[in-house]
């Protein structure tokens, strides 16, 4: 299964917006406001500055510049910024946490032999865990 | 606003762009059409749903359900645009705009209706003069 890394559409949840609500699809989404409930895209999540997230997300990639209390999973890249606040689990097959960003939880990286558009090494057995072995789902 | 009502087939956008904000009025929250929302919608600013809803919108701003939106519950808005699909109760405290698009099953409650012409709608309405129920 191809991973395109972005959608081209993106959907806003702006400053002022309060969202209680469970959010699926495939779009990135843009979050200036608040959410708090489950976000599963086939695409990418921004945490803008003003964006507070009490919930649980799925994307792609996921690059946070506000505030997230939850779990997270990028299938792909989870960035954190400097002004970024991050509170719960990080799974993420490369992650990015710049100086400045807080980050209170454990993280683990996704390792995926299912070699997408880079073979480097086709499926080398690891000994750390791979528990779920990043499925794409 | 009609900023996504027509967009231009021959216009491919570059493939990675991962931060967006082009043409989107910032102030407005943009559900597109890829999205399918559950749960409650609220706030202070505008709202525009292309994607499918269902739960509660309750917005002081305005509201606009586009032709491809699918929108199950209670809704209100301070002005409301419905080109879309809605089912439930509809609440607009100063205006309510209903398009020809538009397929509305429910009850409606607002000061001030316009329907074009091939909206379909079944359904109550209710018209107060005083704006907030």
């Amino acid at each position: 299964m191809p991973i395109e890394t972005t959608t081209a559409a993106t959907s806003v949840i702006s400053a002022k917006a309060k969202i209680a609500a469970d959010i699926r699809g495939g779009e990135n989404l843009l979050i200036e406001g608040y959410v708090k409930g489950t976000i599963e895209l086939e695409g990418d999540i921004i945490v803008a500055t003003s964006g507070v997230v009490e919930a649980d997300l799925a994307a792609n990639n996921i690059i946070i510049q506000g505030t997230v209390r939850g779990n997270a999973i990028a299938r792909e890249h989870l960035e954190i910024l400097s002004s970024g606040n991050m509170t719960g689990d990080i799974s993420a097959r490369s992650l990015d946490l710049k100086e400045g960003s807080s980050f209170e939880g454990r993280s683990r990286m996704i390792k995926s032999e299912v070699a997408v558009a880079t073979p480097q090494q086709p499926a080398v057995p690891d000994e750390s865990e791979t528990s779920d072995s990043g499925d794409t789902a | 606003m009609g900023l996504f009502g027509k967009k231009n087939e021959t216009d491919p956008e570059p493939t990675t762009a991962p931060l967006p904000m082009s043409g989107i009025k910032s102030g407005t929250t943009f559900l597109g059409q890829g999205l399918n929302v559950q749960g409650r919608i609220g706030g202070q600013d505008d709202v525009l749903i292309l994607g499918s809803h269902e739960g509660e919108i309750e917005v002081n701003g305005q509201l606009e359900i586009q032709e491809e939106a699918n929108v199950r519950g209670h809704i209100r808005a301070k002005t409301m645009v419905i080109k879309g699909r809605v089912e439930g109760s509809i609440v607009a405290d100063q205006k309510l705009k209903i398009l020809y698009t538009a397929r509305i099953t429910g009850s409606i409650t607002t000061p001030v209706i316009s329907v074009q012409e091939g909206a379909e709608f079944e359904g109550e309405v209710k018209m107060h003069k005083s704006g907030s129920e």
